[in-house]
């Protein structure tokens, strides 16, 4: 792992690291790389993920009634250009 | 009803005054109305959606954003009555946990200005004068618990799932608790009586129970062996304490969490909660929500808008969080992680069982800012509250060099009026104000 890496991780989450934020992080290394070690440590035999805390199983359909819904204006409302209904954006197809 | 029913006009006068970038919006024409908070003035973190004030999660990235609807805990509290006077800053996107962090300003302590106030509801804390009844906040891995004990309050993350999270925006959604602020544990129950409740708009929420709560004596109390870090004035408190319970008829002993397992739960939080906000937090793009920063095509709209609107905190989270997530450091890091996440539950789980209630003090006093925050498991180890999602409340307890220590006391989940009822006895042996 190096600061490239992480530049190129990032990249992949659509931002460029700040500058500053990626110097901090390679004098950091060592210690994210103890802390890691600190959890590699704990003896996970036989353990299965705990991906939420209510693990019970959740299955429910309800009836096809319409709900509440935000009217189009006030969501409008955030947007930097509207054209129309829609948001505007640079095209995404060249 | 709300005991300490605080007062609107000064609140809005101390809010609007505030020098220490701990409000956002302050509701100038805040009033009661009928129901059972129809004397009590609130406080909402800026993470919850409102229709009538921007929602901006202190975060440059939701400048100005108006959600244009609001969250199931704000609704309910404005149909009970409840006077909502302002928003308050936090740590930007409610990462973080000093109050260094919001994108609108730095965050003192205001017992002292050279000491972090904690957070990430930063804002929520130092702005809780006696104007203020309840001030709502979030708590993911100890956002309201560490600053209630850093600024001497009462600070309460109720089970997971108790509280509707509609309308909050998510940090980490397997750790995600609506919290609150109050000066009493009376008013945290009277506000849980309000707040509680299954919401079809949030599944992972469901009922749990906080009828009338009274105050109830524990028969067993657990102490949580400390393993040597409290300070020596903190376990000379802490050990008076244990002795006056004991003298009042409880079943008092100590019980051991391996330190190496104390140790993994900073670590176990950072890999968890930095993976799952590097997601959640993935909709900030600037195409159709988030502040746009424009570029030349859709991509450079995405770059600009997000490495102009997000922190450096937060760009180094989700920098690590997508780390942890590539598919070489997956199973090493990340499941590893939930899998140690659940040995750390099932540790606890065990003293919950054999025990009516947990209690260690919270934390350290609040460190200076010219220090940082302390090294070691203690600083961490609430985040053990968020991965079992049970209730915890801190209270004050005691002081060392003028700042405060907060008590804190932990149950097992959805044993929330249990462990409340409990909170109501310490609170009486502390000594502290039940109004």
């Amino acid at each position: 792992m190096n600061n490239k890496k992480l530049a190129t991780v990032a990249k992949k989450l659509m931002f460029d690291v700040n500058e500053n934020v990626l110097s901090k992080l390679e004098v950091e290394y060592e210690t994210l790389l103890a802390e890691i070690k600190l959890i590699k440590e704990i003896d996970t035999t036989n353990v299965e993920p705990m991906v939420r805390v209510d693990e019970s199983l959740t299955s429910f359909m309800r009836e096809d009634e319409e709900g509440q819904t935000l009217p189009k204006e006030v969501i409008l409302k955030n947007a930097p250009k509207t054209s129309g209904d829609f948001v505007a954006v640079k095209k995404v197809v060249g | 009803m709300i005991k300490h029913k605080g007062d609107i006009n000064t609140a809005i006068k101390n809010l609007s005054a505030d020098k220490n970038n701990a409000v956002s919006h302050v509701y100038k024409d805040a009033k009661n109305t009928s129901g059972i908070l129809s004397d009590a003035t609130f406080t909402l973190k800026d993470l919850f959606a409102t229709d009538n004030a921007p929602t901006q999660a202190s975060s440059k990235i939701l400048e100005g954003f108006e959600p244009g609807y609001n969250a199931t805990v704000v609704q309910k509290l404005i149909e009970q009555g409840a006077a909502i006077v302002a928003k308050t800053h936090m740590d930007e996107l409610a990462l973080g946990g000093s109050g260094a962090y919001s994108a609108f300003g730095k965050i003192n302590n205001p017992l002292d200005s050279t000491r972090m106030p904690g957070g990430s509801s930063s804002g929520a804390a130092t702005t809780f004068d006696d104007s203020i009844s309840v001030a709502i906040g979030s708590d993911t891995g100890d956002s309201v618990r560490l600053p209630a004990s850093y600024t001497g309050i009462v600070g309460f993350k109720p089970s997971y799932g108790a509280v509707s999270r509609y309308g909050v925006f998510p940090f980490a959604s397997s750790l995600d608790t609506v919290a609150w602020f109050a000066h009493n544990v009376s008013d945290v129950i009277t506000t849980s009586q309000v707040l509680f409740a299954r919401d079809d708009k949030d599944f992972t929420s469901k009922e749990v129970e906080v009828p009338k709560v009274e105050l109830i004596k524990p028969k067993k109390v657990a102490v949580l062996n400390m393993h040597g870090v409290l300070s020596k004035s903190a376990a000379a408190d802490f050990e008076n304490l244990v002795t006056k319970l004991k003298a009042d008829g409880i079943e008092v002993e100590e019980v051991t969490i391996e330190k190496s397992l104390l140790e993994a739960i900073g670590p176990v939080y950072d890999v968890v909660s930095f993976s799952e906000v590097s997601s959640n937090d993935a909709n900030l793009t600037g195409i159709s929500f988030g502040k746009r920063m424009e570029g030349n095509n859709w991509e450079e709209t995405m770059i600009n808008s997000r490495s102009k609107g997000l922190g450096p905190m937060v760009q180094r989270r989700f920098a690590l969080g997508a780390l942890y997530l590539l598919h070489e450091n997956q199973e090493e890091v990340f499941i590893k992680a939930q899998k140690v996440r659940r040995v750390i539950v099932d540790a606890f789980a065990k003293i919950y069982e054999n025990f009516d209630v947990l209690i260690y003090p919270t934390a350290t006093i609040a460190p200076k800012w010219a220090d940082g925050k302390a090294k070691g498991w203690y600083q961490s180890m609430l985040s053990h509250n968020n991965f079992e999602g049970t209730p915890s409340i801190s209270i004050p307890f005691t002081k060392e060099d003028d700042m405060p220590i907060g008590l804190s006391i932990d149950a097992k989940i959805y044993e929330d009026k249990k462990m409340l009822s409990h909170a109501l006895y310490f609170e009486k042996v502390l000594g502290g104000k039940d109004e």
